[in-house]
């Protein structure tokens, strides 16, 4: 009568053989996974056999990921993963994805900048500042006050460009924050749109930022262009049926941007008009992350309840291929 | 004394409709001194006029298992003793049902009659539902739920308070503690003159629940204490019985509550203690008059009120969210029985619901009109035919006519045996967080319909006035189209929208046999319950079945518990053993089985008129790690220690 089951935490059944992703042409797949359900993963797809492999960082170290895995940088031969909700940062080794650290004390990381100088930036949701992290010893030397929340950072010589996308404790969310890297303090805000939300760098030094303009469409979105001194050079107005832009992004060569606003749109840096047609159109997907690297990646994490699907395709437009990938597939990081 | 098996024969005016079999078997036991609740009747043969209603399936929670669990949550209860899963996010925090595959808001709560789901979520948190609440417990899984309001397409839970005109003035007080801080003081005191009859019970409730467990998320899994998971837990009821006259009957309930708790993180976040607090306050009264004429026509009044506040903050995230419900219920019910083999009854049910918040753009009235009738007819003395149907009117959301039909045969003289078969049709009209949630919110939902085929078997046979035996096997298929889940919008992905989308089909079957035997001064009980049950959600353009299980949906779930009591000694072992259960929708995490097991230890005595009843009771005996929800973990081996002290008059 008294027989009893053991219960650990969820298992994994993929398989637990090592991978090596060392000299492999592909992209590694960040899979958000649900929030408080800690599932999120890292897929990797090799662009030459087609073959999809699920959930690596737990092949590699036989422990989930955590829970909502907001970003990934490489550095060197180091992947950063930024896991959200378990305020984390895990460290792993780029050719296998053997854990070397995790980074903890953070409440709610979103995203990495690693700058010329040596040093890593760290925004969190909850924090009005920037952490400063020693990329060789994975400790936090200072924080930036930024007097608000900082979401995505992109880097312009020796500024750093931090938007401030969430309006959490009635801060302000339409502006961005230029931090000067040298001295490690934040310098000026400029006022945009509301929920500037992703940016990129062209071939000229330029930042375009994007703005959806606010949860409640308080405002009209639209994309900006800023020369590195945080001067505005251009504005550029959405139109139609309660638009809502996301996942800015730019080529290699970084003359044309690519965004999210239900279709997938692409524009010139030289334009002056946003398109009014789409580069690919969604057709019924819910189109989540998007990638512009050597290929057009699009991700489709369907109902946000089960494994999503990534879309292959080339510069052209043209489909290439399709596979499924892990819970709610966000974002892309080419394995160069 | 106690009686076994679910159909007894209960003190409340409706006696006559629920008297099952041709004689009842009574268990002595000591429980006649300790719970002078029960019912004290000789061993009786009814063999007189009376008409049998169709129950379909029907699972009664026995008295003893009430009485043994009565500190504890509704949750907690049904968790031991029946084929039912809970997702539950800890001790004393928020514990939701599955039952047949469905979602929480798919399953309906009545208390007295009265539907107590949230208005604004559709759902019931069971660990806010004290065992102590009720007097009676009746899970009516699937269809025949209709019965008592539509929504219930997984099935429905009815809660009820019934007078116990035998039972003496007494007062009762109650002590338990035990493991992380668990503390609780309840008292109870009833008193009857004359046709009039008063129940009080209050209860404190509190614990720390900081219990360790490990943590498998980390890089190297260690042993943590939970942190920030206390609860406190108030409550106060109330029940009036007045019978004016022998054909009318009065009955006030009241019940109020106040919870205060702290939510935990998962263990794969960042654990924040105190960070996020609920605060929960609750209150309802129901008043109802029944009349029964000579000639066998009855007649029901029932008007009702009930009270919700919900505060939540997230320090953190800065939320600090209120949201407050009333609802009001005007119940009208008329049966009439003919010759003894007709048996025709009607209701008609008004609510009006009204919710703040800040999360609504306005304030929200939305009034729902519910018509029902049912027929009841027996074809000889081997075939009851039922047929019913329901209408439910809701402001905005057109609901269709549901229909239910049945036969239940009965191939022996004694009707010991039975046999059904029956369909029937459901509906749940949107909550009102579906419709007017800001943002997300649609309110061009439609109601969710559900399609439901069951039949099953029940058999209960008394030997030599010692040995009982039940039996019940159900098995059922059901298609619930128009399922509504919540979703990120597809251009705003921030923002969840609930839609119409899935198309789900559940199916299986349940086994419930009671055991009971009695000598001398010894009793012994015991029930099986096994459910299996299989869920699969089907595509939204073919109808094909992805023959994936849904999430936290058990496919096998059993129970077993056993009473022994000796003398003035109580024994009790319960089991519970959960499946695996997938947490996505591909399969690809899944939650291990566990197997739970109980044991409680009691013993009695008086002094003079009185009862002293001391209580050791331990949890999980073999400290297994487990978990309903994924990353919150359960506790392991822990104890309670009671002491009941019973002034008779």
């Amino acid at each position: 009568m008294f027989i009893s089951a053991c219960s650990d935490e969820p298992e994994n059944p993929e398989n637990s053989s090592e991978n090596n992703f060392s000299g492999r042409r592909g992209f590694f797949i960040i899979n958000e996974g649900l929030f408080q359900q800690a599932n999120a993963s890292i897929d990797f797809y090799d662009l030459d056999t087609k073959e999809v492999l699920h959930d690596i960082f737990f092949t590699a170290n036989q422990r989930p990921l955590g829970d909502v895995a907001q970003s990934m940088n490489k550095v060197g031969n180091k992947i950063w993963i930024v896991v959200n909700n378990s305020g984390k940062i895990e460290i792993v080794k780029s050719k296998d994805f053997k854990s070397i650290m995790t980074l903890t004390g953070f409440t709610s990381p979103r995203y990495l900048l690693f700058h010329t100088n040596g040093k890593a930036y760290l925004s969190d949701l909850y924090k009005e500042s920037l952490y400063v992290i020693d990329t060789l010893t994975g400790q936090t030397i200072k924080e930036i006050s930024t007097g608000k929340s900082c979401e995505y950072l992109i880097e312009a010589g020796n500024y750093i460009f931090a938007l401030n996308w969430s309006s959490l404790n009635d801060s302000l969310n339409n502006t961005v924050t230029i931090i000067d890297a040298l001295s490690d303090s934040a310098i000026k805000s400029v006022i945009l749109t509301k929920e500037p939300n992703s940016a990129a760098i062209d071939k000229n030094g330029n930042i375009w930022i994007l703005c959806s303009g606010g949860f409640f469409y308080e405002e009209t979105p639209a994309l900006y262009c800023m020369n590195p001194q945080g001067e505005i050079l251009k504005k550029l107005e959405f139109f139609g049926n309660q638009p809502y832009p996301t996942r800015l992004c730019i080529n290699p060569s970084r003359d044309t941007l690519f965004y999210l606003n239900k279709d997938v749109y692409r524009m010139g840096i030289a334009d002056n008009d946003l398109p009014s047609l789409p580069f690919i159109q969604a057709n019924n997907r819910s189109l989540y992350g998007l990638d512009a690297g050597n290929y057009i990646l699009l991700s489709d994490p369907l109902d946000y309840q089960q494994n999503g699907n990534i879309y292959v395709y080339s510069r052209s437009g043209q489909l290439l291929s399709t596979f499924q990938a892990g819970m709610i597939p966000s974002s892309f990081l080419w394995n160069e | 004394m106690m009686l076994i098996f679910d159909r007894v024969l209960s003190q409340d005016n409706s006696s006559i409709a629920h008297v099952q079999s041709d004689s009842l078997q009574i268990v002595h036991s000591y429980h006649n001194k300790i719970y002078p609740d029960t019912i004290k009747l000789k061993s009786i043969t009814v063999s007189a006029k009376h008409i049998e209603e169709t129950h379909f399936s029907t699972y009664r929670i026995p008295k003893i298992v009430m009485e043994a669990q009565k500190e504890r949550s509704l949750g907690e209860m049904l968790q031991k003793v029946a084929p039912i899963y809970l997702k539950d996010y800890g001790p004393g925090n928020t514990s939701t049902i599955t039952l047949r595959g469905t979602n929480a808001a798919q399953t309906q709560i009545y208390w007295n009659g009265v539907p107590i789901n949230a208005a604004g979520t559709g759902q019931t948190d069971f660990s806010t539902i004290p065992v102590m609440s009720g007097d009676e417990i009746l899970i009516l899984p699937g269809l025949i739920s209709l019965e008592k309001g539509s929504g219930g397409l997984g099935g429905s839970i009815e809660i009820n308070n019934n007078p116990r005109w035998n039972e003496i003035n007494r007062c009762e007080a109650n002590i338990e503690t035990g493991s992380f801080g668990y503390q609780s003081y309840g008292g109870k005191a009833a008193i009857r003159y004359k046709t009039l009859q008063s129940r009080f019970y209050t209860r404190f409730q509190s614990a720390d629940n900081d219990f360790e467990y490990i943590n498998n998320t980390l890089a190297e899994p260690r042993k943590e204490k939970r942190v920030g998971a206390s609860n406190h837990q108030w409550l106060v009821g109330e029940d009036f019985y007045l019978n004016t006259d022998s054909l009318n009957s009065i009955e006030i309930h009241l019940f109020t509550q106040s919870l205060l708790r702290d939510i935990p993180s998962p263990i794969s976040t960042v654990q924040l203690p105190e960070n996020e607090k609920m605060k929960l306050d609750d209150a309802r009264i129901m008043a109802s008059w029944r009349h029964q004429s000579k000639n066998q026509f009855r007649l029901g009044l029932k008007s009702a009120w009930t009270y919700n506040y919900m505060n939540y903050q997230n320090k953190l995230a800065a939320i600090n969210s209120t949201y407050t419900t009333h609802q009001g219920f005007l119940i009208m019910n008329a049966s009439k029985y003919w010759k003894n083999n007709t048996h025709l009854e009607s209701e008609i049910r008004f609510q009006s619901q009204v919710a703040r918040t800040a999360n609504y753009a306005n304030n929200i009235n939305r009034n729902i009109t519910s018509l029902w009738i049912k027929l009841d007819h027996h074809l000889g003395s081997f075939v009851n035919l039922y047929a019913g149907m329901r209408k439910e009117i809701a402001e905005s959301t057109s609901t269709p006519l549901l229909p239910i039909v049945g036969v239940e045969l009965f191939p022996t003289a004694t009707k010991n045996l039975a046999f059904y078969m029956a369909f029937a049709k459901n509906s749940r009209i949107p909550a009102l967080n579906d419709l007017y949630w800001v943002p997300g919110g649609n309110p061009n939902l439609k109601p969710e319909i559900s399609h439901h085929l069951e039949s099953g078997l029940r058999f209960q046979q008394n030997l030599l006035n010692r040995i009982s035996f039940g039996l019940q096997v159900n098995a059922y298929s059901s298609r619930i189209k128009d399922w509504i889940a919540w979703m990120p919008d597809s251009v705003m992905i921030s923002i969840w929208k609930p839609s119409n989308l899935k198309h789900v089909k559940a199916s299986g079957f349940e086994i419930l046999m009671d055991i009971g035997c009695t000598w001398s001064k010894t009793s012994l009980n015991s029930r099986l319950s096994y459910a299996f049950n299989i869920t699969n959600e089907e595509t939204e353009d073919d109808h094909q079945e992805r023959q994936l299980q849904l999430p936290y949906t058990p496919q096998h779930i059993g129970n077993f518990s056993l009473y022994l009591v000796h003398h003035s000694f109580g024994f009790i072992y319960s089991m519970n053993y959960i499946g695996k259960r997938f947490i996505n929708y591909n399969e690809s995490y899944v939650l291990k089985p566990y197997l739970l097991q109980d044991v409680s230890f009691d013993y009695h005595f008086s002094v003079k008129k009185h009862e002293i009843k001391l209580t050791l009771k331990f949890y999980n005996l073999l400290n297994v790690q487990w978990e309903n929800i994924a990353y919150q973990p359960m506790p392991g081996r822990y104890f309670h220690l009671g002491f009941s002290f019973l002034l008779n008059h």
